[in-house]
């Protein structure tokens, strides 16, 4: 068997199973005959997750693919920015928080590439193309179809 | 049927045919968009339809939906995205040839396999339209929790090759689809109390954020410039014709399916199109290939898809019943024409009824043609750099999240859910089944609360079952549709270990 390791998909399953518990104990305030098929599918769960962890300690079919710390910073990064964008879009508005995420997203790629990074050719065209993306987007969805977009306070 | 003559002859003037062509574009860009619905389409348009008339405007909204129900195909295809929740099943194989460079067949594939869904599913309301109004009232609680149960039955065939992970999937979709009101009796349950959640978790954001924004940020996090690669196949139209024809039997079926499903009020095309999916993947002589990029599974999907576009309108239009919100929306503009649908709509209004009818054959035909030449403009978004591509999709999932649903909190399921998606696929645990999950738990839930309820007053639960055949047959379907899939499965495993051995020898 060799030295207990935890891996990160033993991890997410353990917390998927812990949710259902928290679930399954919500389930004793509903009435019957409508509990039965929350308190099914709670057990379900709670009889897969450790189905699944039990699976993958003794298959050997399942290759584990580890995480490095520069891609996990990559991935917070990436789910951080979003957020951001999101609370923004609310904030100041589409408009704004849109043109800035997008310039900033697509030159994230040349982080690191000395020759590219914070040349004023890319970032010119970075901003038109943002530009585009944005307009396009608002002219399909709030000038032809007619659609609100979120309330914010500039724009 | 000798009145669909005349209700072609209706539609033959110039004005009606551009409209109608102009609504097909727009059904497909509309459809394409992620969280752009065939609902929002149709009601937007419904003041246009009115001041058209009867004719032109009925035709403009069924060419809408026909179009709409199809463009779901072209993103889930593209970019992994099903545009609509009927069109899940296509992204499971069509994601993956494009992948393989093979976008451009796949995309023609979901049109033809459209197309001949949708003409077959015309006939369908044609022909048969008043016994199977009927049969659609048959269908009880019992019957549709049994029926989300076949559907379910397809996660064996999405879980790319870990059932036990595909399962555990499938269950955390069925868990998501609880939050909020119980369907029965209103109590609600799993908020903790986050005021918003009473609502419950919106398909359409949930959607977007498990296919588009995940893909969107493995899209960021890859090292190549493109997200697969543009190519135009050799003989491409050669290969496609002897696909349709090898699949013709997947394609009759697919659409029987699809016809059969879609006149029951309640169950929707996603249901459909993946019990289609799922028989297509059985019946199959290669059923390894399904879920890496089988064009058969984009087929049946679509078929079975658009098959359902006309036959969901057999119970709006032969018994009053609007059987979805697309055709509750139909329902309303005919009414607001001073039409009453229902039986008295052939005998009353037989004319706008058949020429209706013949909008949508001729509705089929019209996406035949334009979505040849916007299957080309689809292809092009490969040429766009990933990182252009990954921050664009995201900036277009968080508008699409917010117009389903018009609230940020939709934006904020449809975020949730992306991170969900994100780390299944970081830890290996497939996102398709999911999907099926929160797409069938609704109807499992509310099928099996109806059921318990009315078998209260049997002296058994089994004996409440035994008494309804639609139950026992759709029963016998769902051991048959597990064991084949546990079967394929395991087959599929002896074959993929037999080809590595002959490799390493």
């Amino acid at each position: 068997m060799g030295k207990l390791q935890i891996y990160s998909s033993d991890v997410f399953i353990i917390l998927v199973a812990a949710i259902a518990i928290a679930f399954r104990s919500q389930t004793a305030g509903t009435h019957e005959p409508f509990d039965a098929y929350p308190k099914l599918i709670t057990g379900a769960l709670i009889l897969l997750s450790f189905a699944c962890v039990i699976q993958t300690r003794f298959s050997e079919g399942y290759k584990r693919s580890e995480s490095t710390v520069s891609s996990v910073t990559k991935s917070a990064v990436l789910v951080i920015g979003i957020a951001i964008y999101i609370v923004s879009l609310s904030t100041i508005g589409y408009f704004v928080s849109s043109t800035f995420y997008l310039i900033i997203m697509f030159h994230s790629k040349r982080i690191g590439k000395a020759d590219e990074f914070l040349e004023t050719k890319p970032i010119i065209a970075d901003f038109l193309i943002s530009i585009a993306i944005v307009l396009s987007i608002a002219l399909v969805f709030k000038f032809a179809l007619n659609l609100v977009f979120p309330d914010s306070l500039l724009f | 049927m000798e009145l669909l003559l005349p209700g072609f002859l209706d539609l033959l003037d110039p004005q009606t045919l551009l409209i109608m062509a102009l609504a097909i574009v727009g059904g497909i860009v509309v459809g394409t968009l992620p969280g752009l619905s065939s609902v929002m389409a149709i009601s937007l348009m419904l003041p246009i339809a009115y001041a058209f008339g009867p004719v032109t405007g009925l035709s403009m909204l069924g060419a809408i939906y026909t179009a709409a129900l199809y463009g779901g195909a072209n993103s889930a295809i593209i970019l992994n995205t099903p545009g609509t929740p009927s069109s899940l099943p296509t992204a499971f194989d069509g994601f993956p040839m494009t992948k393989q460079g093979k976008a451009n067949q796949a995309l023609y594939a979901a049109l033809f396999a459209s197309v001949l869904g949708g003409l077959f599913g015309t006939m369908v309301l044609i022909v048969a339209f008043e016994p199977l109004a009927n049969l659609s009232l048959k269908f009880g609680p019992p019957e549709f929790f049994f029926l989300a149960c076949l559907g379910l039955c397809a996660v064996a065939a999405i879980s790319e090759g870990k059932v036990l992970r595909g399962l555990l999937s499938a269950c955390i979709g069925l868990l998501i689809a609880l939050i909020g009101q119980d369907p029965v009796s209103g109590d609600v349950r799993f908020t903790f109390g986050i005021y918003p959640l009473i609502s419950g978790i919106e398909v359409i954001p949930a959607l977007l954020g498990l296919f588009s924004l995940s893909q969107a940020m493995k899209i960021l996090e890859a090292k190549g410039s493109h997200i697969a690669p543009y190519a135009s196949e050799i003989n491409l139209f050669g290969k496609l014709e002897k696909k349709l024809r090898q699949s013709w039997s997947i394609l009759l079926r697919s659409s029987i399916i699809g016809s059969v499903i879609g006149i029951l009020p309640g169950a929707g095309g996603a249901i459909a199109s993946i019990i289609a999916y799922n028989e297509a993947r059985r019946t199959s002589k290669e059923p390894g290939k399904f879920g890496k990029g089988a064009v058969e599974g984009i087929m049946a999907s679509e078929a079975a898809n658009n098959a359902q576009v006309s036959s969901s309108l057999v119970p709006m239009m032969g018994l009053g019943i609007p059987g979805n919100v697309n055709a509750a929306v139909i329902m309303g503009a005919l009414m607001s024409f001073g039409i009453q649908p229902g039986m008295g709509l052939l005998t009353n209004s037989s004319d706008i009824a058949y020429a209706f009818m013949a909008s949508l054959i001729v509705s089929n035909f019209l996406l035949l043609g334009i979505g040849f030449y916007m299957v080309k403009l689809t292809t092009r978004v490969l040429l766009i750099p990933s990182n252009y591509l990954g921050p664009g999709v995201i900036a277009l999932c968080i508008v699409g999240a917010y117009a389903a649903t018009y609230s940020v909190y939709g934006v904020w399921v449809m975020f949730g859910m992306g991170l969900v998606g994100y780390l299944m696929l970081k830890v290996g645990i497939p996102i398709g089944p999911l999907a099926l999950g929160l797409v069938l738990g609704p109807i499992a839930e509310k099928g099996l609360a109806q059921s318990l309820q009315m078998a209260e007053s049997e002296s058994s639960l089994l004996s409440f079952i035994l008494a309804r055949p639609i139950s026992m047959a759709l029963i016998v379907f769902c051991l048959v549709a597990l064991f084949a899939a546990l079967y394929v499965e395991k087959k599929t495993q002896q074959a993929e270990l037999l080809r590595k051995e002959q490799g390493n020898g």
